[in-house]
């Protein structure tokens, strides 16, 4: 086992078999034997319960064990009887472990509800709890199963008539070997299924997994085109993690392209107001952000608002995340406001930093067109269309509009 | 921090020192030796000297154990010292190291009244272990060894003195634990008492033990429900074997209702 995964059974294993012990120890002191008492078993001490060995084991097994609490039958009321309740005590120590986990988990699980301070943490902790929540699950199924000697195994004394308070150490012997080779060979994984199933039913699943599940979903659809489905995944998320940038973006992402690019906009300028935005964050918002305002530019150029589709324009350009598409619907705009030269001006430029775009060409040609110089825009029509013959159809992008 | 350093170092040797210990190999005294003196802990001590008995011999156990004791002085490591100054008869000895461990604390382990019982039984004073027993019975800390004999003292005590539920329910209370013999041949004396042969026949079925033991515990039940037969039958075999025993165990008889009346 890597060193990695051991120190992270660690805290639970310490926890889990320190609790299985002490409450060992307490119960028998409770029915009447004081003899672990004595010997300062009944503690939460893990020094007091810890083997040595066996927790070193946990570093090369996947398992680990403690001291056994040494009862005395003798000095019990009802020998058989305390003696089951003593054993059934530790392994409903552990269930009890597994029900203050899920409680401290309801808490733990809303990582967004305590601010971006206690996002980490309450993540940290939530991780730590299921990993405690888990080892105590197994370890009292485990030490239910009613093999010798295992804690379920003292249930026979009280169901087969004439047998005594424990069993004979032949029996034992065998029945540690039998154990031993169960787990060697991993028949006894039924047993462990049992309890990473019931376990993964009953954690509850932390927001920021259910957060996370929502924006893939979300992405997923407006891949497949369910504008509607992703809209909703983003909302949802949304209600989830009020400060989501992930979501903020997405949800801005789809207006811009299937809906209105002003409340885009919009929606971006809250998402940098409320959101928590990491550095990539930022540079994505940017994306978006230029991704939105070219959308509201083309829109406008379309509906012949040219003066509008300019201010918009000129704040993509501004922003330069898609510095040739800002160009050229500034230049679209300009040309509409009947601006040929300024608008011929962007169109260079954004020729010059992307020169295999046949858009531009296109609106270089239109330009020269309405600026009276026929030949120059027949080259550009050509070049135009010579690029369009050799590059293959381009796919849409993924995250930016389509024109 | 520093007694944990010094287990994990030990640790090492206490395992391997263990496993030859199982495998009856004599170099394990000397690896749970070498550990005792590493961790300080006097159970390893305990587990080394019980080595030492087995593989060398009482004498070198008792040796060791006074040599140990003269330079680390734990409650534990007396009350094994004790046990084995009993085992050779030297009783001066062994009460030396009881009040040595009483005067360092409590053992863990509960041995210090294990021996402290050994050592009343074996006293001259006839009624001591009896005192004692009925001392040590409220307490609910003894190891299962001093427990035990504690239960089985009493029993007889009750049964000798005819109090047949008492002595029936500490009968109980032991064969609910684990097979004991005694019990079971008290447990006889109190069925038959009650007037049911059936339970009694099967308890003495239950009661196998090695002559002379058998004899001397029927005896002792025999005479507890006056059954001049089985009385007769029992003193005529312990006489076959040794003529003392019988005196022994007419003395037992006399002793244990002595001590159920004071």
């Amino acid at each position: 086992m890597d060193l990695t995964t051991a120190l992270m059974l660690l805290p639970g294993l310490v926890i889990g078999l320190s609790c299985h012990e002490a409450a060992h120890a307490l119960s028998a002191s409770l029915l009447g034997d004081d003899f672990p008492r004595r010997q300062g078993r009944v503690s939460l001490n893990p020094f007091r319960h810890l083997s040595l060995l066996g927790t070193l084991a946990i570093f090369l097994l996947p398992f680990g064990w403690a001291r056994p609490v040494q009862v005395n039958l003798h000095n019990f009321r009802h020998p058989k009887r305390d003696y089951l309740l003593s054993s059934l005590a530790g392994p409903a120590a552990n269930l009890l472990i597994v029900a203050a986990c899920l409680a401290l988990m309801q808490m733990t699980r809303r990582s967004y509800a305590f601010g971006p301070a206690a996002e980490a943490f309450l993540s940290l902790a939530h991780a730590l709890l299921t990993m405690v929540l888990l080892i105590n699950a197994i370890l009292a199924t485990l030490n239910l199963l009613p093999l010798p000697p295992l804690d379920g195994s003292k249930i026979w004394v009280v169901l087969i008539p004439g047998l005594k308070g424990d069993f004979p150490a032949k029996w034992q012997r065998i029945s540690i070997l039998l154990l031993l080779v169960l787990l060697w060979t991993d028949s006894i994984d039924p047993v462990f299924h049992f309890v990473f199933d019931t376990v993964s039913r009953v954690v509850p699943e932390p927001d920021a997994m259910r957060y996370e599940d929502l924006v893939d979903a979300g992405r997923k659809a407006r891949e497949e085109g369910n504008t509607a489905g992703a809209l909703r995944a983003c909302e949802e998320a949304l209600a989830i993690h009020p400060r989501g940038a992930d979501a903020h973006l997405d949800r801005a992402l789809l207006e811009a392209e299937t809906g209105d690019p002003n409340k885009a906009i919009a929606l971006l300028d809250r998402a940098e107001a409320t959101a928590y935005l990491w550095p990539g964050d930022r540079e994505r918002l940017a994306f978006v952000w230029g991704c939105a305002l070219l959308e509201c530019a083309y829109k406008c150029v379309d509906a012949n608002d040219f003066q509008r589709a300019e201010a918009f324009a000129e704040r993509a350009v501004a922003l330069g995340s898609d510095l040739p598409a800002g160009l050229r619907a500034r230049a679209m705009a300009r040309l509409g406001l009947g601006r040929p030269d300024d608008a011929l001006s962007d169109a260079n430029r954004a020729v010059a930093l992307d020169p295999n775009v046949p858009e531009l060409y296109e609106l270089r040609a239109a330009i020269w067109q309405a600026m009276g110089k026929p030949d120059q825009a027949a080259a550009d029509a050509a070049k135009a269309k010579q690029l369009r013959a050799r590059q293959p159809p381009r796919p849409k992008p993924a995250s930016a509009p389509a024109r | 921090m520093i007694r944990l350093i010094r287990s994990l170092i030990g640790l090492p040797l206490e395992v391997l020192g263990g496993v030859l210990a199982v495998l009856g190999v004599p170099a394990c005294v000397g690896l749970l030796t070498a550990a005792w003196w590493i961790n300080g802990n006097p159970r390893t001590a305990v587990r080394a000297l019980a080595q030492v008995r087995r593989h060398e011999g009482p004498d070198a156990a008792r040796e060791q154990a006074q040599s140990w004791l003269a330079r680390r002085c734990h409650s534990e490591l007396a009350a094994f010292a004790g046990l084995l100054y009993l085992d050779a008869d030297e009783l001066t000895a062994a009460e030396a190291c009881l009040d040595l461990g009483r005067q360092i604390g409590p053992d863990a382990d509960g041995n210090l009244e294990l021996l402290e019982y050994h050592l009343a039984a074996r006293s001259g004073d006839p009624t001591a272990a009896g005192r004692l027993a009925r001392q040590l019975e409220p307490r609910r800390d003894l190891n299962a060894l001093t427990r035990r004999l504690v239960l089985e003292e009493r029993l007889w005590q009750e049964l000798l003195a005819r109090r047949y539920d008492a002595a029936g329910e500490y009968g109980r209370h032991l064969l609910e634990v684990a097979n004991d013999p005694q019990a079971s041949m008290a447990m006889w004396a109190v069925e038959t008492a009650r007037g049911r042969p059936q339970r009694a026949a099967e308890n003495l079925a239950a009661a196998t033990m090695p002559e002379p033991q058998y004899s001397f515990y029927r005896y002792l039940a025999a005479t507890a429900v006056d059954d001049r037969a089985a009385v007769d039958e029992a003193l005529a075999r312990l006489g076959e074997t040794d003529p003392m025993l019988v005196q022994r165990a007419r003395a037992e008889v006399a002793r244990q209702r002595e001590a159920a009346w004071t």
